[in-house]
């Protein structure tokens, strides 16, 4: 058994009175997807807001791979090797879907003002590296042909492409997905689905964010159920889905 | 203690104008979140406009107590600048509703070059004196003095601020106004006719900034074409200190910005051992403003803003 | 694309290039001969705008952010010039060595007043900067008592002209019988810089950190989540246009001789700004076209004086008076009517138009086409 990959002790958020996350815990295992699941409200995205650093906990402490997350900038948390979706779709509209994906290996590469402005040898091969992997992602996810298209302009199904792209550039360990197959239609959500199991396959780690239960159940390894920002059942999804607490969060009460 | 009334006094007046041009910038930021980079133009305008009302008939040997000639002057300045908010939201702010933030700002600026070298064209650009038809009485207190000219612009701003809080917060233009300042689309949905009320927010802000231009043009005895850059950057300045959007707040970092400016330029020399004098009173204003925004930038009163991903 | 096509492509480039060499380097002869001397040093002006514009366009153009105090770092590069070749401190140190003093302590200065504005959104980041650009201006006028560092609202004069060992700038010299005016030596001395600056632009544009600019402009919490330290990648924003800031200062100090407070104030901040509003923004050919419009419309409206003058017997306006009240106009109807500029970049234009048919179009140019 391998060591977690994403050890998460009682993290709690609070914005004045309201506890949007308390005190959850989870666990992550290399190589699984893990599932995030609750009603609307629950403190799901809070909860990834919390750990890429875009918000700053009030308590608790996150592991990834033995080093402390939280209260790390967003762009450290890249460097460590978590990366992340929205469920808003954040892409730079105004880039190409090319130059998106080079982005995203920002943080992996190093050249500054004067390899901008010298172009010796090693940022060029840099610069090589980046779009040749750049093309290699588009390719993986599906939507090789639009390379230079501006990502406003792409269809809906294929922004959604194009922001795992980018995501998978910055070379993560754990890749977080807020709710990647919102607004699909069945078949994309099919190819949706195939392209991360893929991405297992490959070796990445996934932690998503979904309400499509099916999609859950299909995909995940493991999943834990949020509820008023508790985390109330944790486990493989089949047991999951017959806890008594979680029927009743979904369904507001018990099965008769 | 020697100069700290009298300072305090000075700082209290000149701050009340100040809340009064604070008020134009924090209600169109409330409602656009734009700030109205013309705005203090549209104060200089005010000014000009009196000024020119005033010394024609202080000069034409008409038999009026000075008061009333400065009300004359107020009654053409204040149409007058009602007229040119109302404009320029129309032509330069409404096309742009929809633009990405850059546009506005820099029409903004577009509004404020031309409306200052329109008034440059028209009036030249020296500076024209106020007459000399308003009594200059001083009272004594308690070692500091203060002239009827400041004790009238203190009553009057303060009536002008409690009536334009009455009218927000008991009128039903008042609740229009700010339903649409907190959710534009949905006070549309429930009736309210939008583009209305920006109008009349932009109507009321340049009638306060009208007479907010007459004040200061009594105040210090002349106007320019050039005064309302400077005036208009320390009342933005006093409205961020306030929270920018919050009318109390305008009011309040208004008559806080001029106690401060005021002291300051008094005791700078004392502080800094004569390095620094009084020719840096400007630069209080942009250090309070720049000091709100990196340590406080919702500003005294205003709610802090968390953004969400 | 046929091979042949291809390589006649890259000989025509070289074509157009050499072409356009020549041009420019005839450019001060032709413009003495045609429109007198004093056109020749409204060229010169010319060239160090366009290098402001082009350093207001990294920060403005490339990374979003909106800077209204760009001219103190004019101002910084001017008065270091100033202070250190002059008779005001004695001391008269070589150009050469200035330049990149101006450079490095004006990019400190954009450090410096750019680190308060990191969390600033827009229109709040103009503000400030419009108040920093202030703020240095009254220190630059006030700064002479109870220390004369900055000789006050006189300025500093008897700045020593730029030269290289024996050769001086300001004077005419004769090269194979033909006499080169001063002007003539700063105009290629300016362009020299001036296409080393527009080098420099290029490369960043097409670079890690040109992307992670325009990332920012578009999205800067998408560009923190995918590993941008954007405090670090804006503030680097700052300090290159700046640089470029106080290069075009020093030169300015040493080619106009004296320098003065009121030549840094707001308006020219707007101005520049205005150089690549109306040229196009982030687009260098569109900057540099906004500069030279710019520079070269005031000088223009001097005739018009000449001709109220003439048709009418006196001036009924004063052309300088106009000037600014057409650049407001400029300004309001450039934003209304066209906000990307004259030229402008393909992104600016992917801003504003959108749809299906566009996405057909691109995708059929499978060639790098744009920018």
């Amino acid at each position: 058994m391998k060591p977690p990959l994403l050890v998460a002790k009682n993290v709690s958020k609070h914005f004045g009175g309201l506890a949007a996350l308390s005190e959850a815990s989870f666990t992550i295992n290399p190589g699984e997807i893990f599932g995030l699941i609750g009603p609307n409200g629950a403190g799901k995205t809070t909860l990834f807001n919390v750990l890429t650093g875009l918000y700053t906990p009030t308590s608790g402490n996150v592991l990834l791979n033995g080093q402390p997350l939280l209260g790390l900038k967003p762009h450290d948390v890249v460097r460590l090797g978590l990366a992340r979706t929205f469920q808003n779709i954040r892409l730079f509209a105004n880039m190409t879907a090319l130059e998106n994906v080079m982005v995203g290996r920002h943080a992996r590469t190093r050249a500054g003002i004067l390899g901008a402005i010298f172009r010796g040898s090693g940022t060029r091969a840099e610069e090589a590296d980046i779009a040749q992997r750049a093309h290699a992602l588009l390719d993986l996810v599906g939507i090789a042909g639009h390379a230079h298209a501006f990502a406003q302009h792409l269809s809906y199904g294929d922004q959604r492409r194009l922001e795992i792209a980018r995501a998978l550039a910055t070379d993560p360990k754990l890749l977080a997905l807020d709710e990647p197959a919102a607004g699909m239609n069945p078949s994309e959500r099919a190819g949706l689905q195939q392209l991360l199991e893929k991405l297992r396959d490959m070796g990445l780690t996934l932690l998503l964010i979904e309400h499509d239960v099916k999609l859950v159940m299909g995909l995940c390894n493991r999943v834990a159920v949020l509820d008023y920002g508790k985390k109330i059942a944790e486990g493989v999804p089949d047991d999951v889905k017959r806890d008594p607490l979680v029927i009743e969060a979904y369904l507001g009460g018990p099965l008769s | 203690m020697d100069i700290f009334l009298q300072q305090l006094i000075n700082g209290l007046v000149l701050g009340s104008v100040y809340a009064l041009v604070a008020l134009g910038y924090t209600m169109v930021y409330g409602i656009l979140e734009l700030i109205n980079f013309a705005h203090g133009e549209v104060t200089m305008m005010g000014a000009m406009v009196a000024l020119a009302v005033i010394s024609a008939l202080a000069g034409s040997g008409v038999d009026l107590p000075g008061m009333v000639i400065v009300l004359l002057g107020l009654l053409a300045a204040i149409p007058a600048c009602m007229a040119l908010g109302y404009a320029i939201e129309r032509v330069a702010y409404r096309p742009l509703r929809n633009a990405p933030r850059l546009a506005p700002l820099i029409t903004a600026i577009g509004v404020s070059i031309v409306l200052q070298n329109v008034a440059m064209l028209i009036w030249g650009r020296q500076y024209i004196s106020f007459p000399p038809i308003l009594p200059v009485t001083r009272h004594e207190i308690g070692g500091a003095s203060i002239t009827d000219l400041q004790i009238f612009i203190l009553l009057l701003s303060c009536l002008l601020m409690a009536g334009l809080v009455l009218l927000v917060h008991k009128t039903k233009l008042g609740r229009a106004m700010r339903a649409t300042a907190q959710a534009p689309q949905i006070a549309g949905l429930m009736g309210v006719n939008i583009n209305s009320i920006i109008s009349i927010t932009f109507i009321l802000g340049s009638a306060l900034a009208a007479i907010a231009g007459v004040m200061v043009s009594a105040y210090y005895g002349l106007a320019h074409y050039y005064m309302g850059f400077m005036l208009g950057l320390k009342a933005f300045s006093a409205a961020v200190l306030g929270g920018i959007g919050n009318i109390a707040g305008a009011m309040l970092g208004g008559l806080l910005l001029g106690v401060i400016e005021s002291l300051g330029a008094g005791y700078i020399g004392d502080i800094t051992g004569g390095f620094l004098g009084s020719n840096y009173q400007d630069v209080f204003a942009f250090f309070v403003l720049i000091l709100v925004l990196v340590f406080r930038p919702s500003g005294l009163l205003g709610e802090r803003v968390v953004e969400r991903a | 694309m046929n091979v042949l096509n291809l390589k006649h492509d890259r000989r025509s480039a070289w074509i157009a290039f050499a072409v356009l060499g020549i041009m420019l380097a005839a450019l001060p002869f032709l413009v003495d001969a045609g429109l007198g001397q004093s056109w020749v040093r409204i060229l010169d002006f010319t060239l160090l705008y366009v290098m402001l514009a082009l350093g207001l366009n990294i920060v403005v153009g490339y990374a979003g952010l909106l800077d209204l105090g760009y001219i103190a770092f004019y101002a910084v590069g001017a008065y270091l010039y100033a202070l250190l070749a002059s008779p005001h401190f004695g001391l008269h140190l070589p150009f050469w060595a200035l330049l990149p003093l101006g450079a490095l302590v004006a990019g400190l200065f954009g450090v410096m007043l750019g680190a308060p504005t990191l969390r600033l959104r827009g229109d709040y980041l103009a503000i400030v900067t419009l108040g920093f650009g202030e703020i240095i201006r009254i220190f630059l006028t006030n700064l002479n008592a109870p220390i004369n560092i900055t000789n006050g609202p006189q300025g500093v004069n008897m700045i020593d002209p730029i030269s290289i060992g024996s050769f001086s700038f300001n004077q005419t010299h004769r090269v194979l019988d033909i006499s080169i005016p001063g002007v003539y030596n700063y105009y290629y001395l300016f362009l020299a810089l001036a296409i080393l600056i527009i080098f420099i632009s290029l490369r960043l544009q097409d670079s890690r950190i040109g992307r992670a600019w325009v990332a920012i402009r578009e999205d800067e919490v998408a560009a923190e989540a995918m590993g941008i330290n954007t405090r670090n990648v804006k503030l680097l924003a700052f300090a290159m246009g700046a640089s470029f800031g106080g290069i075009s200062g020093g030169l300015f100090a040493g080619f106009q001789g004296f320098i003065s407070p009121e030549s840094f104030n707001l308006m020219e901040s707007v101005m520049i700004l205005c150089m690549i509003v109306l040229g196009g923004m982030g687009n260098i050919p569109g900057v540099i076209l906004g500069a030279v419009l710019l520079t070269v419309f005031p000088e223009a409206l001097r005739y018009i004086g000449e001709f109220e003058q003439y048709a009418l017997g006196r001036i009924v306006v004063d052309p300088a008076d106009l000037r600014m009240l057409i650049f407001g106009i400029a300004l309001i109807a450039i934003m209304i009517y066209r906000p990307a500029g004259l030229v402008p970049s393909k992104r600016r234009r992917s801003e504003l138009v959108s749809g299906p048919d566009v996405l057909a179009q691109e995708q059929a140019s499978f060639y790098d086409t744009h920018k």
